[in-house]
């Protein structure tokens, strides 16, 4: 495989006494899909946040960004190296239409301080027809629209930047499956454009849709890193839940009758 | 549950109603104690008592003590016949899928908008998932689904399972979905055509109940039609049997996408029908692309042009099934597709066409109709066909 965009290994992070992730490795390459999985309180978030630059990781891991070490301290380092991150909220201005919502903070300006729309519009037509997004009109409030479409401009809104990695926090949560089906469908899209993709989930439908590769966290540390294609819905869900490694597998190994492990789903 | 005639608002309708309550929520939740199901259902402990006497007699319901908080409670669960299949629908522009029983009746649906004809390893990847979500809604174990039955809009080979060159979804030519779905699934797949599938839904509860010799037309982008002769799905050697789009009918026609020129395809198929809508029609001006359906509306609502399009489409469409009435000789033709919505305007002129170009004789047993299940006819076929097939 050729070098990896985004590449993390040995990264820890303590809050106070907890340690929050030990030792965790993780990469994503151009154009590919990885799945970040694993059970509450597994690290995905602190993972996340340790990318996107809101948690600095503890000194002793690196991170390689196109295979030279980088450092991300704030928010903006990671976001000046092309990470995009799109948090559950998706942070959206439920009283500005599409175009304001794409631009803002970021707005096409004339030269003596008027806002450029027709600039603005035209770039968020381009965007939006890229990712080939059907919205009947760009100036409706962003309240008036489903929870699918919000999704999609919150992810249409972070391309802007131009970036190259792309992580979604459980981005079809709460949604239909009419409008899970179309961020699925901007996903791959994304993949397809050569973006690489995180993306956090507990759906392993979803998961299993659009991923590439699955990377397992528990309890902070690295549990597997499965190629979805060749993979079954019981080993990933079995490393999430640690059927794999627990007493009870443990010694089930050890006696001549094993102890059917117990999996919820 | 009985189901016996009463009046509306009588005791015994109220009873039926409040049975029926139960069993929908057993069937949405699952396994529940009595009080809980008096909770969920509103209804009085003694009532839910006095029902689920009932529907246990009945055979319904089965019931076990148990307890809650370390009181004597009965927990209430639905008899499920055992297993469960899923139907997948693709067609060009969206995949459906339905779960039923073991005995195919439709349990759940869900649908998306997908370009199925852009890519078919991806179609299958996500009706895999639509598989998976419907499952997932309707609290159903992936591993109690004995069979899945794809519908293709274009000829299966029966022996290969590969999809035939000639259909609207070009690029699926040589794919085997049956094989590609059942890999992403765990699950045993056929593959049919999905007119073969619409005809059996037409069979068993649609406009063809109790025919021995069927021929069902869906009109698409193209025309596939499902032939049932005494009672059997007739397929041929390779699975092309029924491929009716491709009667040459004009040897000055048209050319068409199998390399044949003037084909009933060419007179009938929705891209042909849009692209003769009269530019002066309101629909042809609209900000979205027209389709089938805004036609037959205008047609209905007394459109000259439009009623001429229509009109002309029947026409060819007698031409070819006279051929066919020649050769099967069936007793119902079955008109399904969104071109069928427009009824008499469509059938009337097909009829006269037929009875220019067919025997007598062949039409004198022939009824013509529209059918009887509509869009989900395909869908449906599926899941009959899966229940007949594990039953």
């Amino acid at each position: 495989m050729s070098t990896p965009v985004l590449e993390l290994s040995g990264i820890s992070k303590t809050f106070g006494a907890v340690r929050a992730l030990s030792d965790v490795d993780f990469q994503v390459g151009e154009g590919e899909v990885v799945a970040l999985l694993g059970d509450n309180g597994a690290g995905k978030s602190t993972l996340v946040k340790v990318i996107s630059g809101a948690h600095p990781a503890d000194s002793g891991g690196t991170i390689r960004w196109d295979g030279r070490p980088v450092s991300i301290n704030s928010p903006s380092d990671s976001q000046k190296l092309g990470i995009a991150t799109i948090y559950q909220d998706l942070a959206l201005c439920d009283n500005l239409d599409i175009v304001a919502n794409l631009f803002l903070g970021n707005e096409s300006l004339h030269f003596p301080g008027t806002l450029d729309e027709v600039e603005m519009e035209s770039r968020a037509m381009e965007l939006l027809d890229s990712l080939s997004v059907r919205i009947p009109s760009l100036r409706v409030p962003v309240a008036s629209l489903s929870g699918g479409q919000r999704q999609i401009i919150a992810i249409a809104r972070s391309l802007l930047g131009q970036p190259r990695v792309v992580m979604l926090d459980e981005p079809t949560a709460a949604l239909g499956v009419a409008q899970t089906a179309q961020v699925l469908d901007l996903i791959e899209r994304l993949r397809d454009q050569g973006h690489g993709v995180v993306l956090i989930s507990h759906n392993m439908a979803d998961v299993r849709a659009v991923a590439d590769r699955a990377v397992v966290l528990r309890l902070g540390r690295n549990a597997g890193d499965f190629p979805i294609a060749e993979t079954s819905y019981e080993e990933i869900v079995a490393a999430i839940t640690g059927a794999a490694d627990n007493p009870v597998s443990r010694r089930s190994e050890r006696t001549a009758s094993p102890v059917p492990a117990t999996e919820d789903k | 549950m009985t189901e016996t005639v009463v009046t509306p608002g009588s005791q015994s309708a109220l009873r039926q109603a409040n049975e029926r309550r139960v069993v929908e929520v057993l069937r949405s939740e699952g396994t529940l104690t009595q009080a809980e199901l008096a909770r969920a259902t509103g209804l009085s402990a003694a009532s839910v008592s006095n029902i689920v006497r009932g529907l246990r007699a009945v055979g319904t319901v089965s019931v076990r003590d148990t307890s809650s908080n370390g009181r004597r409670a009965r927990a209430v669960t639905l008899v499920r016949s055992p297993g469960a299949v899923a139907a997948v629908d693709f067609t060009a522009g969206r995949v459906a899928v339905a779960i039923g029983d073991s005995g195919g009746t439709m349990l759940s649906r869900e649908e998306i908008a997908y370009d199925v004809a852009a890519d078919p390893g991806r179609s299958v990847r996500r009706a895999a998932w639509l598989v998976e979500t419907a499952l997932m809604r309707s609290r159903i174990d992936l591993s109690s689904v004995s069979l899945v039955v794809a519908s293709v809009p274009g000829p299966v080979d029966p022996g290969t399972g590969e999809v035939g060159g000639i259909s609207c979804v070009p690029r699926w030519a040589g794919f085997r979905p049956a094989e590609a779905l059942s890999e992403r699934l765990g699950v045993e797949v056929v593959a049919e055509n999905d007119a073969n599938l619409a005809v059996l839904a037409e069979q068993h509860g649609g406009a063809g109940a109790g025919a021995e010799h069927v021929i069902h037309l869906v009109i698409n982008e193209g025309v596939g039609a499902g032939i049932v002769v005494a009672g059997q799905l007739f397929r041929g050697a390779g699975g092309t049997a029924g491929e009716v789009g491709h009667i040459a009918l004009d040897p000055r026609g048209q050319v068409c996408r199998c390399g044949n020129r003037g084909c009933l395809e060419t007179f009938v198929g929705s891209r042909y029908l849009l692209d003769m809508l009269p530019q002066t029609a309101e629909i042809a001006r609209g900000p979205e692309p027209a389709r089938i359906q805004d036609l037959v509306a205008a047609a209905r609502a007394g459109n000259p042009g439009c009623r001429r399009v229509v009109a002309e489409a029947g026409n060819a469409l007698g031409q070819g099934v006279a051929i066919m009435a020649n050769l099967f000789n069936p007793e119902r033709v079955i008109v399904g597709g969104p071109l069928s919505e427009a009824g008499d305007l469509l059938l009337d002129p097909m009829y006269r066409s037929m009875e220019m170009g067919a025997l007598g004789s062949a039409l004198e047993r022939l009824e013509l109709v529209p059918s009887g299940i509509g869009r989900d006819a395909s869908l449906r076929g599926a899941l009959r066909m899966a229940a007949v097939r594990i039953g």
